[in-house]
């Protein structure tokens, strides 16, 4: 097992938790293991998704879901777009 | 009106690149909008000061063998061009490189000391505005080197290899400075193209990209 630990930049964080949600409605669990964040910092990067209207928050009784939104979906496509130029001018 | 072929070769070289260097700043800041990362900023801005020289030098290039029947006088519009443009270039890659610094999440300060000669003023500033350029360069170069080693990406050893032959450019017109040579300037304004069209390929594959 490799020991080097792959700095992930805020905007790989994002399109990793919203790839994660756009899969379907999710809960914050599933977004934690599958973006592999930590609770507290998974808090953090949702709400900012959520005020910029790229995520909707669903709450169900105590339940609490996330679903994309069709901006959310947009930015997913940009920032990998801009993810790839970064990575080709070594900034990423 | 006879157009000197080198100048002319030299201003079209430089019009071109200019268009690229917009293209990738443009793109640049576009990217900043979304990733809000510092260091695309020094990308943004220090493409935007390589598009300025470029194209200051081209117009002046082209206005100066248009204009001046002189011989002295077309020699005069010509450095200062070249002035322009090295400033530019300068400027340019001093901003990339913090960008670049940035990028690693360390600060510096680079510090830069001009030493002046009477005698060979022009010369002794031209040759070492593209000294300082080449070293920053390089700086930027070790930089995606290390990214190419992590990442083994095809786009970034292209803009690896379009950087690399800015560097080679820039030695080539040190020699070129230094030994008076039109061959060694001939082989350095290709290498510049050869740069910029690596630059355009690269931006314009990330644009395709869905």
């Amino acid at each position: 097992m490799s020991s080097r630990i792959k700095y992930r930049s805020r905007l790989a964080i994002l399109v990793d938790i919203l790839e994660v949600i756009a899969e379907g409605e999710t809960k914050p669990t599933r977004i934690m293991y599958g973006a592999n964040l930590s609770y507290d910092r998974l808090q953090k990067y949702l709400d900012y998704l959520v005020r910029m209207g790229l995520i909707n928050e669903i709450k169900d009784n105590e339940e609490v879901r996330y679903r994309i939104t069709e901006k959310g979906l947009q930015f997913i496509k940009d920032a990998r777009r801009v993810l790839e130029f970064m990575r080709a001018f070594g900034l990423e | 009106m006879e157009y000197n072929p080198v100048l002319l070769a030299e201003s079209i070289v430089d019009m071109f690149s200019g268009f690229v260097a917009m293209f990738v700043s443009f793109y640049s800041y576009k990217s900043y909008r979304i990733s809000k990362d510092i260091s695309m900023i020094g990308l943004m801005i220090g493409f935007a000061f390589l598009m300025l020289g470029l194209v200051a030098r081209a117009l002046l290039f082209i206005i100066a063998m248009d204009t001046f029947s002189k011989p002295g006088a077309l020699l005069a519009s010509v450095m200062l061009g070249k002035l322009i443009s090295d400033m530019s270039t300068l400027f340019a890659y001093l901003l990339m490189a913090i960008g670049y610094t940035f990028s690693l999440r360390k600060k510096i300060i680079p510090a830069i000391s001009i030493t002046f000669s009477k005698v060979f003023l022009e010369k002794i500033i031209s040759w070492l505005m593209e000294f300082v350029s080449s070293l920053f360069l390089l700086y930027i170069i070790i930089i995606i080197i290390a990214r190419y080693l992590e990442n083994r990406d095809t786009l970034t050893f292209q803009v690896l290899i379009a950087f690399l032959s800015l560097l080679l450019a820039h030695v080539f017109m040190i020699v070129s400075v230094s030994f008076l040579s039109i061959i060694t300037y001939m082989i350095g304004i290709f290498l510049r193209f050869l740069a910029f069209l690596l630059f355009l390929l690269t931006v314009s594959s990330v644009v395709k990209k869905e």
